[in-house]
């Protein structure tokens, strides 16, 4: 018998460690079967990646319809997102950046340099639990950029933070653009490398 | 666009600013033209999108409340396009000739093998059809033998008609009950309007169509018991079929479940092909469970196939109710 466990009204949240990708699974399908709780829940739990990294790119203001269009669109189109590939959250991560990217790109306008002073504090996410795994993770990540050779990292960082692409990495660094993509094949590949013997990148 | 060794050295050199996003358009396109054909392309691509991903942590910032409102409320203006369900008659001719393709393969001596959860053989349990098919001719109009008292007892319905079909060859039995089936079909074919018709069906006020919906989940229901004494591999009715089936039973929830375990409003989220979302209605506003399964495993499960305690679900909120739901999702079946 299911027996009496009270009542709770919240989404069960992933489990930390291989269960996220069963539960990622689970509320795809639900999604796909029409059920907006579901997508409720993706949004606590990786609406403030999606967020960040929008805001970082086309400021706070244009940020908030980036993780709209892409909640929506995850809506719209479940079916584009495939589990054997990637994890949700590097999926949304992924369209995030992309959206965030064509934007600066086609209107030529950043987000403010307010925008871009660095995290801030992660006021909502979901649970506690979560925060804490993201806050460490955070740390691990900065602390392996910080590990890189500085024109490595200046490259990854003027790609990453500013949306710059490598030929404008090569103008703003004074270096030619096969150095600059050089820079960004090697300061990359040490991150993976070095992200995913620590755990953080998830099926490398 | 072709793919040369160029490109792919061009592509090498280009994966890492292309995980950066730090690509133009058309070199965006090359990369991926590569990366899809080449699978160890592909997982180092892979690798580094998840690296770029991770560093989102480093800027990850909650949006403002509105923007989850927003959110929730395009995706409710949006809705979900649901599967179009078979219609009624298409799906219980579709499960007749399922389970008629499924029988004629049958050896001899397996028609003899008992088929759980009944103390009938194949022979029986198409026998038992049989008499069901002559009670539904006789509830549509049609002119078909009498299958006695006791029509209010799906099972012991008919047992003297069953007691002799058994004595006699099964291949009589089986082509009486095709033949019995495709005069139900044919007949109502002709007369559409009969869908919209009620009939007592086991004491049951229904419409004809409901009826058929029925019949058809029954069908699959014991064509999948055959196949289960005979070792053979249940089938999975296609999605429209699903989506039918489930919509019937969901359908029926509201009138079995008894109201005492009713505590709010209940969401029932079938996932996979032909599967939906269901909001029933109950007492107070907010959602009291929401109740999430395999549409396949949940017909199953009205179907009495699969125990409840063995469906895989997942439960939010009042594990009572959602216990109540499936309990009366097999009132129906025996």
């Amino acid at each position: 018998m299911l027996g009496i466990q009270g009542i709770s009204h919240r989404l069960a949240s992933p489990p930390v460690s291989a269960g996220v990708r069963d539960w990622e699974r689970s509320v795809i399908a639900r999604i796909v079967a029409g059920d907006d709780s579901a997508l409720a829940a993706v949004f606590d739990q990786y609406s403030a990646l999606v967020h960040g990294i929008a805001a970082r790119l086309v400021g706070r203001d244009a940020a908030n319809d980036v993780c709209q269009e892409v909640f929506v669109q995850l809506w719209e189109h479940p079916e584009r997102f495939d589990a054997g590939k990637a994890s949700l959250r590097t999926f949304l991560a992924v369209l995030a950046r992309r959206r965030a990217i064509d934007q600066v790109r086609r209107t030529g306008r950043r987000g403010t340099n307010e925008d871009r002073s660095g995290r801030q504090a992660l006021t909502v996410v979901p649970n506690l639990e979560e925060s804490a795994i993201n806050l460490f993770e955070a740390e691990r990540v900065r602390a392996a950029v910080a590990r890189l050779p500085d024109d490595q990292r200046r490259a990854i960082e003027l790609a990453y933070f500013e949306g710059l692409t490598f030929r404008e990495v090569a103008v703003a660094t004074g270096a030619h653009e096969g150095t600059a993509k050089s820079r960004l094949r090697l300061g990359l590949n040490k991150l993976a490398s070095a992200l995913g013997t620590e755990g953080v990148v998830e099926w490398a | 666009m072709g793919v040369n060794r160029e490109d792919i050295d061009a592509v090498d050199d280009l994966l890492a600013a292309w995980a950066l996003d730090a690509v133009d358009g058309p070199e965006r396109a090359a990369v991926e033209e590569v990366v899809v054909a080449d699978p160890d392309r592909a997982r180092l691509a892979r690798s580094l999108q998840h690296t770029v991903a991770a560093m989102g942590d480093v800027v990850a910032e909650a949006p403002p409340p509105e923007t989850r409102t927003n959110v929730l409320r395009a995706v409710a203006a949006r809705g979900r396009e649901q599967l179009e369900p078979t219609p009624a008659l298409l799906l219980f001719e579709r499960q007749v000739a399922s389970m008629t393709e499924f029988l004629v393969e049958l050896e001899d001596d397996e028609w003899q093998m008992p088929v759980a959860p009944y103390t009938w053989t194949v022979h029986g349990l198409i026998a038992h059809l049989l008499v069901v098919e002559r009670y539904m001719a006789g509830l549509v109009g049609l002119d078909a033998p009498d299958v006695g008292g006791a029509v209010d007892d799906h099972l012991a319905m008919g047992a003297d008609q069953i007691a002799a079909e058994v004595t006699g060859g099964f291949r009589r039995t089986f082509a009486a009950w095709k033949a019995q089936a495709s005069d139900t079909i044919a007949a109502i074919r002709s007369r559409p309007e009969a869908l919209g018709g009620q009939v007592v069906f086991h004491g049951w006020p229904v419409s004809v169509e409901t009826l058929l919906v029925a019949r058809g989940f029954e069908v699959w229901t014991h064509a999948d018991d055959i196949r289960r004494a005979a070792a053979r591999p249940m089938q999975t009715p296609p999605p429209r079929d699903l989506r039918a089936m489930s919509m019937f039973s969901v359908a029926t929830l509201p009138l079995l479940v008894p109201a005492a375990l009713v505590r709010g409003p209940a969401r029932i989220v079938l996932t996979g092909p032909g599967g939906g979302t269901f909001d029933l209605d109950g007492p107070g506003g907010e959602r009291a469970v929401t109740l999430v399964a395999d549409v396949v495993d949940y017909c199953r499960t009205a179907a009495r196939r699969i125990d409840i305690d063995a469906l895989p679900t997942v439960i939010e909120g009042d594990r009572d109710q959602a216990h109540a739901l499936l309990t009366a999702a097999r009132v129906l079946a025996v």
